[in-house]
């Protein structure tokens, strides 16, 4: 199997574990992860212009039909955008004609002819869930995760495709092939607060305190994430924006890839968790049971 | 033979002069690197704390561990400037042709009284390989011209703007090569500049000899002469040649040897004889002389400043974390980096959203724009509102991806450059659009709507959508049944639980503002603008009402309408007066 790798804004300087550790688990099952020149996927410009957030994310497409690859994101803000200009483009036809005329400046065009995956989707279907069970050689029994779902990739389902919008279970399944035990929590479907950061910092914060909160009393070790931006809110924003008393109430974030690198038994080298902001032995007593632990 | 320049006192002068206004041009440039207010909370940290914290900075790097990193980035990034290679390879060429050929020109050749004759004690200009090497040398530099002109003409456009600064470049390193190669050229033809060297050095013993030297040098090394007595017949080169051997050739190779200059005194033969009597050699010498003076007064005011800030740069950059700033250390550091960079384009044509640019054609959104912005933005200058407007703009559609910083040839830390620019247009009151948008409520942007369209006639194409309109096509929202489904479940609503920050209009609301037609009253609204994109009330809408899409319609809709409303004026004075 072959994809475009669409890394995103993000990942290259504010989260590079996450390149790291998902060509590190790809790379057993056979992936390869090919980088092309590709630009924002249009997402931070959708407030402000509709027609440039196509246009950015049709580049993207585009480039990568050039190639004939499909593309695979880890980002789920990333996904949601190429997918939501994918169907936009099927969708309205003025509007992809002249997307068209724009990208043919740079000999470039887009026909609709490669897929979108998110990374869960590719290791869920694409690799199956079989083939990760057979890899996992230290399961990590006794860590109980909360799958933070975000919001991009699983609405509104009928652009996106990523699973049921309101009875997922995707990451569950993942994260239950890795051995460690996922939690039922109530606010597993709901927004990080990363799209307002920098926009009203003091809401952003709520929302992403109030998903912590959730997650703790359902009993979460850990939150495990699967995009770029909750990964960094729940990481580097909280760890920032918490004050003195409350740290002790902090929840780490884990992104899935390096869990799932975990009990794969591969090195930390690649896993990067140590990079992680929030040190992941506040996972407490759980994370030391675990074998092949720090 | 011209005098050598230290002998004509009108050139000693201007080399002093020349000298002079470059030191101070240099120093001047260097106190204002503190001076300039490059960052945020300028007012804060005045000129002593930056000049303090670049002195600390540079003790404690040179006396660490990373002290090693300079060789390093001397070697790769100043002199084999690897940095430029990783991106482009002709552009790479260019540059050290440029470079090489005219730091080796001006070691072996401009300064060869002080290097080459200290090096090489037998040194002679007209001696191989130094008349070889002085012309390769040049040839360097012309190719890199030629290429630096090639790709300027090229890649034009706003990608790669061409200004003054990039014109006078190449035009002044043109006429110091071109008019060096004339001098020597024109020095291979002359006669009287043959006779001169005769009359000091030749050994000849009558007109028989003079002449036979006269015939070599005419056949041989392209001398042309007004008139020479006797035939020129194989025998008598070949005795010339004899007498060249004894008398010329221990300090002159073969004119042959000046691989481009020969081939075009060639072609200045044709007028060699009126060059010879206005003295053409020596009306080249002064052209070339005063030409390399010129680009050595105005050195620190032009481009070739990069000469000196863009080692500096990189060796600051290379050898200190870019992610750990330190905002008294950074302002001086910041105005070094923007008489660093050279506007070769490169932040731009990797930059994450040049394709928004291709869209809205703002260029202050590409790198290499901005730059030249901040600039002005820290020069204090007045800069009028609605070009304020657009550099805010651009500014805050960066989306800090790094690459621009990780590909920049001179290693500016371009990434901190954008943070300290927004911080910067904030301060102006210039910050992000959903900060901006916060100054008024919902009621208050649409008065001030109104305002605005009383005084001006309605933009079509700003309000209504070209490939979507939902928030004007009844049918789209029309069957909202105000079930309240979508305020229920967005946690938006959920999370504002204080009254002050309480939203003021729910998802609900919006709908039935659409449907009374009162679009103007929603746009502003914090439920808009506060709205996280999570699409949990689209997704739960039982009449399956695109309400999340609405919402980003009214976003753009409300963005291209504000941004040109003057949020400065005073409307309720207006209302009174009217």
């Amino acid at each position: 199997m072959k994809f475009a790798f669409f890394k995103g804004c993000k990942i290259p300087y504010y989260l590079a574990q996450y390149e790291t550790s998902t060509r590190a688990v790809m790379k057993p099952f056979g992936v390869r992860l090919v980088d092309l020149d590709f630009n924002c996927c249009g997402y931070p410009n959708r407030d402000l212009y509709f027609e440039s957030f196509v246009y950015s994310a049709a580049r993207n497409l585009a480039l990568a039909e050039k190639k004939r690859l499909d593309i695979v994101t880890p980002c789920k803000c990333c996904y949601g955008s190429l997918k939501h200009a994918e169907h936009y483009m099927h969708e309205n036809e003025k509007l992809r004609r002249d997307v068209n005329t724009v990208l043919a400046r740079e000999g470039l065009s887009w026909k609709g002819s490669i897929k979108v995956h998110h990374l869960l989707t590719v290791l869920c279907d694409d690799i199956g869930l079989p083939a990760i069970y057979a890899s996992i050689v230290k399961p990590l029994g006794g860590l109980n995760v909360a799958a933070h779902y975000g919001c991009h990739a699983l609405r509104p389902s009928n652009v996106v495709h990523f699973d049921d919008p309101l009875a997922p279970s995707i990451f569950e399944d993942c994260i239950s092939a890795t051995g460690a035990k996922p939690v039922d929590w109530p606010r597993r479907l709901d927004c990080c607060g990363n799209p307002l950061l920098g926009k009203n910092n003091a809401l952003s914060l709520s929302l992403m305190r109030s998903k912590t909160s959730d997650a703790a009393e359902s009993g979460a070790d850990c939150i495990c994430t699967a995009c770029t931006y909750c990964q960094i809110q729940f990481d580097a924003v909280q760890s920032a924006e918490t004050p003195e008393p409350n740290r002790e109430s902090m929840v780490p974030a884990i992104l899935y890839t390096q869990l799932l690198g975990l009990s794969m038994g591969l090195p930390e080298r690649s896993l990067g968790i140590s990079k992680n902001t929030l040190s992941i032995e506040k996972l407490g007593p759980a994370w030391k049971l675990l074998p092949g632990a720090f | 033979m011209v005098k050598t320049l230290l002998e004509s006192t009108f050139l000693f002068v201007c080399l002093y002069i020349a000298l002079g206004i470059c030191a101070f041009g240099i120093l001047f440039r260097i106190v204002r690197w503190f001076a300039s207010d490059t960052g945020p909370r300028a007012a804060v940290i005045p000129a002593w704390k930056r000049v303090a914290a670049a002195a600390k900075g540079f003790i404690t790097t040179v006396f660490s561990i990373r002290f090693f990193l300079f060789f390093k980035v001397l070697f790769l990034d100043v002199l084999l400037q690897t940095r430029i290679v990783k991106t482009d390879l002709s552009r790479w060429i260019m540059h050290i042709c440029i470079f090489f050929g005219f730091m080796l020109l001006l070691l072996m050749h401009a300064l060869d009284e002080l290097v080459t004759k200290k090096l090489f004690p037998e040194y002679f200009s007209t001696l191989d390989p130094f008349q070889l090497l002085r012309n390769l040398f040049g040839l360097m530099v012309i190719i890199g011209v030629a290429i630096a002109i090639y790709r300027r003409v090229r890649h034009r456009g706003p990608m790669l703007a061409t200004r003054y600064a990039d014109r006078y470049a190449v035009i002044i390193l043109a006429v110091i090569m071109i008019s060096g190669y004339l001098v020597e050229a024109s020095k291979i033809v002359s006669e009287s500049v043959f006779n001169r060297m005769m009359k000091d050095f030749s050994s000849a013993s009558g007109p028989a000899d003079e002449d036979a030297i006269r015939a070599f040098w005419s056949s041989e090394y392209g001398t042309v002469f007004a008139d020479i007595k006797t035939p020129i017949t194989p025998d008598l080169v070949a005795k010339g040649k004899q007498l060249n051997d004894e008398s010329c050739a221990s300090c002159h190779v073969p004119t042959k040897s000046a691989f481009i200059s020969y081939p075009v005194s060639r072609a200045l033969r044709p007028v060699a004889m009126p060059m010879d009597r206005i003295k053409a050699d020596v009306i080249f010498y002064y052209i070339h002389v005063l030409a390399c003076f010129a680009g050595l007064a105005y050195l620190p005011f032009s481009k070739f400043f990069h000469i000196i800030t863009d080692p500096l740069t990189m060796i600051v950059n290379g050898m200190s974390d870019k992610k750990k700033v330190n905002q008294a250390g950074a302002m001086p550091r910041r105005a070094m980096e923007l008489d660093a960079c050279t506007n070769c384009g490169t932040c731009s044509r990797y930059c994450s959203v040049a394709p928004v640019f291709q869209m809205i054609g703002n260029e202050e959104i590409l790198p290499s724009r901005k730059i030249s912005m901040i600039s002005s933005l820290c020069s204090g200058k007045t800069i009028k509102a609605d070009e304020l407007r657009e550099i805010s703009e651009g500014a805050f559609i960066c989306t800090s991806c790094f690459k621009c910083t990780e590909v920049c040839p001179t290693g500016i830390n371009l990434q901190d450059q954008w943070f300290a620019q927004k911080d910067l247009l904030a301060e102006k009151g210039y910050p992000l659009p959903h900060v901006w948008v916060k100054e008024f409520n919902a009621s208050e942007w649409s008065d001030r709507i109104r305002a605005g369209e009383s005084s001006r006639t309605r933009d079509v194409d700003t309000i209504k959508g070209r490939y979507y309109n939902l928030t004007a096509d009844s049918d789209v929202f029309a069957p909202c049944i105000q079930c309240q489904t979508c305020t229920n479940v967005c946690p938006v609503v959920a999370a504002h639980t204080g009254r002050k920050d309480a939203v003021d209009i729910t998802p609900q609301k919006i709908m039935n503002l659409l449907r009374l037609g009162l679009n103007d009253l929603a746009l502003g609204s914090r439920m808009v603008w506060d709205c996280t994109t999570c699409y949990q009330c689209q997704e739960n809408c039982p009449q399956g009402i695109p309400v999340t899409d609405i919402i980003y319609e009214l976003k753009n809709k409300a963005y291209g309408k504000f941004k040109n409303i003057d949020r400065t004026a005073d409307i309720d004075s207006k209302d009174d007066a009217s």
